[in-house]
């Protein structure tokens, strides 16, 4: 089950990735938005419908969970395997950056 | 206080035409006319007279039934008047300004999430259609082992069968059109 994830988030989209990082820290979905804002200079600016769906979403699928209610907004922090899905992620980004930049990953 | 001045218009569109339907909800409200309600079965639309101004209609479709509060309150955050639930569909609105960004004009800021919402409504749409032959099928099997010869009620029975199938067909249609709109949008992430 885990698998099957694991294979249906990675890659991720960009929406996605911003939003589980984020959730690292306990927080509700409008005030994601206005840091994934803030952090990508406006460039990444999600919507309510994206940001309700991919919430549901992965909580859904044991990426993040609710934890409680604040201002009847819902908050959610993401869980071990969504660490482990994040983490695999940004080893995947890494990667693509470094050789976006024409470097080669030697080993393995 | 005056009374508020209301039209209705007699117009119904189908599960894979809701883009068709918000262009035409921004229409009237254009033409001075904001969209107040819809009847229970979604023939007619009443609207209310208002200034005519641009305003952006968007539809979502969730599907666990009861509007949360937290949902909507997402959506007020960041802007978008509620304005009615139909059903599954849930409409908002929000007035355009110049100085709006093309993020701001539609409720999903990328095409995964709007694939993911074609994807409910189209399953949404099959388990009801599954649920309803269902149960037509066991009921008329029941009714043919208790009562073997052919009754009143089993011709119904098996009338109302034939007419879901003729709508399942229907509906498939519309599936397949969702299809495309999903086939399109994956096109344009992947290439």
């Amino acid at each position: 089950m885990e698998e099957k994830i694991k294979r249906v988030y990675i890659p991720m989209t960009e929406t996605g990735f911003y939003i589980l990082y984020c959730l690292q820290v306990e927080m509700h979905g409008y005030s994601i938005g206005q840091i994934v804002k803030e952090m990508t200079g406006g460039e990444i600016i999600i919507s309510p419908g994206t940001m309700y769906g991919t919430l549901s979403k992965m909580e859904k699928d044991g990426l993040i969970r609710f934890v409680r209610e604040e201002d009847k907004r819902k908050r959610y922090i993401i869980t071990p395997l969504g660490q482990e899905i994040l983490e695999m992620e940004q080893k995947r980004i890494e990667r693509l950056y470094r050789n976006s930049k024409g470097e080669f990953i030697h080993g393995k | 206080m005056e009374n508020k001045k209301i039209i209705r218009e007699r117009k119904s569109f189908y599960i894979s035409e809701f883009r068709a339907e918000e262009a035409w909800l921004s229409f009237m409200h254009q033409q001075g006319w904001k969209l107040q309600s819809i009847d229970k079965i979604g023939f007619h639309y009443t609207f209310e007279a208002c200034d005519p101004q641009d305003w952006i209609y968007q539809l979502d479709f969730k599907e666990d039934g009861v509007a949360e509060e937290d949902y909507l309150l997402m959506y007020e955050d960041y802007g978008w008047e509620p304005v009615l639930r139909f059903r599954h569909w849930f409409y908002f609105r929000k007035q355009r300004t110049d100085d709006m960004k093309t993020d701001d004009l539609s409720i999903f800021s990328d095409d995964a999430s709007r694939i993911e919402m074609c994807r409910h409504v189209i399953r949404h749409h099959a388990r009801l259609i599954a649920l309803i032959l269902g149960s037509l099928f066991v009921a008329t099997g029941l009714l043919t082992i208790l009562f073997p010869q052919l009754t009143i009620l089993q011709g119904i029975l098996m009338g109302a069968i034939v007419g879901s199938i003729f709508s399942a067909m229907f509906v498939g249609n519309q599936f397949k059109r969702l299809q495309h709109m999903i086939r399109q949008m994956e096109r344009r992430i992947y290439g």
